[in-house]
């Protein structure tokens, strides 16, 4: 189960480490360089494989974009899987689902989304019930007012606010 | 003051909601205390040797007669009848109950206050002149600029969990009184050639273990794209700085490691995709900030009525208005700092019946208005100056009357060990024991303005190394020993001090401080001549002497 534009999805990615691990059988996000490997093998559907980074990823080696990308919290207090998410949203320009995986709790869902995280795979001991919550924990954002319109920031999260505040 | 819009206010009611929430799944054991570390520090919650001590931020030191009685019932309600403002103009209560806090920071919002950012790493409330709006040297007034900052990184998603604390500040004046060159970022406000507001962007400043002072990567930055190049600095500090070493993982460190150059051409890049996220600035946006701030209705008032000379006047009160009372750009009008220094008392502590006090007299003279220095005082910000002995009379009355500004008794202390569990040795009963020592205020007068500064450990919360005189408190097997620095000072020419040599026992500390006194009275060439600037001309060597004897 993980979270989807704010709602829970039964399907499941299985997270294939650096040492490998089987690639059939339902979705799968392997390390960003095995991901190049076997797309150019060409040994999976793209639509059932996506790829991860690491935080400290340099989003100048992205030479390809799978359709769905994840970045990978060793600690929910690593700042830069928050920024290199913005820069993915940003610089890249990629549209696909970008999932938070790894160390990742409800206190931090909505920052993620708002920086352009739209699904995330909980930790192990979050209840993802109760996590929807924390998306409604605030109803108003400095943030949202200085984002440029029309840019990939914009986020589910923050087009919905802005409709809902007549903006 | 900056009054509260419908938005702001939500925010800071949810922030209390949120907080609350993570407070009771902590409290019910639904969230580790490695989980909760974090969530409670960004908002201002630390736990200390004796109690959790809550930081209330005070945004840029404004504060309203309103919210100061809000604070003084607090410390009464919840604490133990007193608070002690920092060097970051916020305020701490040191004896809460972790239960309580959730209740304190409702209380606080209703007065439009709150703790958000106050610690961990994350960016911190930002800091200004304490005579912005009102000093006559102003070239651009900080306050809005300020305001905007504030609400740029209010609960910013982005850089919640930066590799390390983040401050901000901003200064307008031909005087910088804001420390800007030791801050991560400091802003300058200036106008260019054509009368354009614009900023000179000062990065990579600090203090702690490794001072370093700051220095400019932009000279002139348009207002409009104030946003989004603060977004490009902190992106290439989130990205790039260390996380594997806490001691180096403020941003001097980074563009220390990079080079000023490299560090720069990352940013410049990083702002490239930032204008395309952050809008830039419309007119607009700052029209609407500077209405909620409204301007205090100034009278009519002659000069003449500032010069008016009583013969009834105490030598007390001469003094006090010699020390504490600063010009005003309005005519007839003063600003009036109350000093928070005196003898025997904690500096920056204040009891709660003297904070009902001070609210008072500000609605009564200064238009309901109040700031908090950095150098850990109130002001009084716009009163009239024919109304200064009436002032004068109430602080005295509760003790508050202190005439000490800007002299040596108006120190800088950290809490220090009787309260941080960091530190290395006590801070206040030293500084105590020097105001004891100088307390004679003819001897102090004489001496003239000299910044004194004390920090319990290398962590520097007390400013040691932009002191004249800087005073560290080190370890020495288990025992508690100070180490002095000479030289240093605050302002545009910003300097880090120097250490004069071996350090001394805590009963010591006077006596050095004297002698060091010493040299300088007997080495200036004229009043005017301060401290660092003797220091600067004569070196370290008669200091030395002086000190430790002739070897
Ligand atoms: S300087 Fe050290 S002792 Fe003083 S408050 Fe900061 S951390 Fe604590």
């Amino acid at each position: 189960m993980y979270i989807r534009n704010r709602e829970i999805v039964s399907d499941t990615w299985r997270i294939v480490g650096e040492s490998g691990g089987a690639l059939e059988g339902g979705f799968v996000l392997l390390p960003y360089s095995n991901w190049l490997d076997a797309i150019a093998e060409a040994k999976l559907s793209p639509k059932n494989i996506g790829a991860w980074l690491e935080t400290s990823f340099d989003s100048s080696e992205l030479v390809r974009l799978p359709d769905v990308l994840a970045i990978q919290f060793d600690q929910f207090t690593d700042g830069r899987g928050y920024s290199l998410a913005k820069i993915i949203r940003g610089r890249i320009g990629f549209k696909g689902d970008l999932f938070a995986i790894g160390d990742v709790t409800r206190d931090q869902l909505l920052d993620l989304e708002k920086c352009g995280f739209n699904c995330f795979v909980l930790r192990e001991d979050q209840d993802i019930h109760d996590s929807l919550e924390a998306f409604e924990e605030f109803n108003f954002s400095y943030r949202d007012s200085f984002v440029q319109k029309g840019s990939e920031l914009e986020t589910a999260g923050s087009k919905k606010l802005r409709h809902a505040s007549g903006h | 003051m900056y009054i509260y819009g419908e938005n702001d206010q939500k925010l800071i009611e949810q922030r209390v909601a949120q907080f609350r929430g993570q407070t009771a799944r902590f409290l019910a054991g639904k969230l580790t205390e490695d989980d909760f570390r974090p969530l409670r520090l960004k908002n201002g919650l630390y736990i200390q040797k004796h109690a959790p001590m809550l930081r209330v931020a005070i945004p840029y030191g404004l504060l309203s007669s309103h919210q100061l009685r809000a604070l003084a019932n607090i410390s009464e309600k919840y604490d133990r009848g007193y608070g002690h403002f920092t060097t970051r103009q916020n305020i701490q209560f040191n004896w809460l109950k972790l239960e309580q806090v959730p209740d304190v920071l409702d209380d606080l919002s209703k007065v439009g206050m709150h703790a958000i950012q106050t610690s961990g790493n994350c960016i911190r409330n930002v800091t200004t002149d304490e005579f912005a709006g009102l000093a006559p040297d102003e070239v651009v007034n900080p306050l809005v600029w300020c305001e905007l900052i504030r609400q740029w990184s209010t609960l910013h998603p982005e850089f919640g969990y930066l590799p390390r604390k983040f401050k901000i500040a901003v200064s307008g004046a031909d005087t910088d009184r804001a420390a800007i060159r030791v801050h991560d970022i400091g802003l300058l406000a200036r106008r260019n050639d054509i009368g354009e507001i614009g900023f000179s962007v000062y990065v990579g400043g600090g203090l702690g273990r490794t001072p370093i002072v700051g220095q400019v990567i932009r000279e002139f930055l348009g207002w409009q794209d104030l946003l989004s190049y603060l977004d490009a600095i902190l992106r290439v500090y989130n990205r790039f700085g260390r996380r594997d070493n806490k001691y180096k993982a403020r941003i001097k460190i980074l563009v220390k490691e990079l080079g000023l150059e490299k560090f720069t051409d990352a940013v410049e890049a990083e702002w490239l995709i930032s204008k395309q996220q952050i809008r830039s600035l419309h007119e607009a946006d700052i029209e609407s900030i500077e209405k909620r701030f409204g301007k205090p209705k100034f009278e009519v008032l002659s000069s003449q009525s500032v010069a008016n000379e009583s013969s009834e006047e105490s030598q007390q009160f001469k003094n006090w208005k010699k020390r504490n009372v600063f010009p005003h750009r309005v005519n007839g009008y003063s600003c009036a700092v109350i000093s928070l220094k005196k003898t025997g008392i904690a500096p920056g502590d204040i009891t709660h019946t003297q904070m009902v006090a001070v609210a008072d007299l500000a609605d009564q003279f200064s238009f309901g208005e109040l700031r908090v220095t950095h150098g850990q005082n109130l002001v009084l910000p716009h009163v009239r100056t024919q109304d200064l002995q009436s002032i004068y009379q109430v602080l005295e009355s509760i003790h508050l009357s202190t005439a000490n500004v800007g002299l040596l008794t108006d120190m800088i202390a950290c809490p220090g060990g009787d309260f941080c569990s960091l530190a290395n040795a006590v801070s206040i009963p030293v500084a105590n024991a020097i105001q004891e020592r100088f307390e004679s205020l003819d001897y102090l007068h004489d001496i003239g303005n000299l910044v004194l500064n004390i920090s319990g450990c290398m962590n520097s919360c007390g400013h040691h190394h932009v002191g004249n005189i800087g005073i560290l408190g080190v370890d020495k097997g288990g025992e508690e020993w100070y180490q002095i620095t000479i030289g240093g000072r605050q302002g545009l020419d910003a300097a880090i001090g120097k250490v004069i040599g071996k350090s001394f026992p805590r009963d010591e500390v006077p006596d050095v401080i004297e002698k060091l006194i010493h040299v300088y009275i007997k080495s200036r060439e004229s009043s005017d001549e301060n401290f660092a600037e003797v220091v600067g001309r004569v070196g370290l060597d008669p200091f030395k002497e002086e000190v430790y004897g002739v070897h």
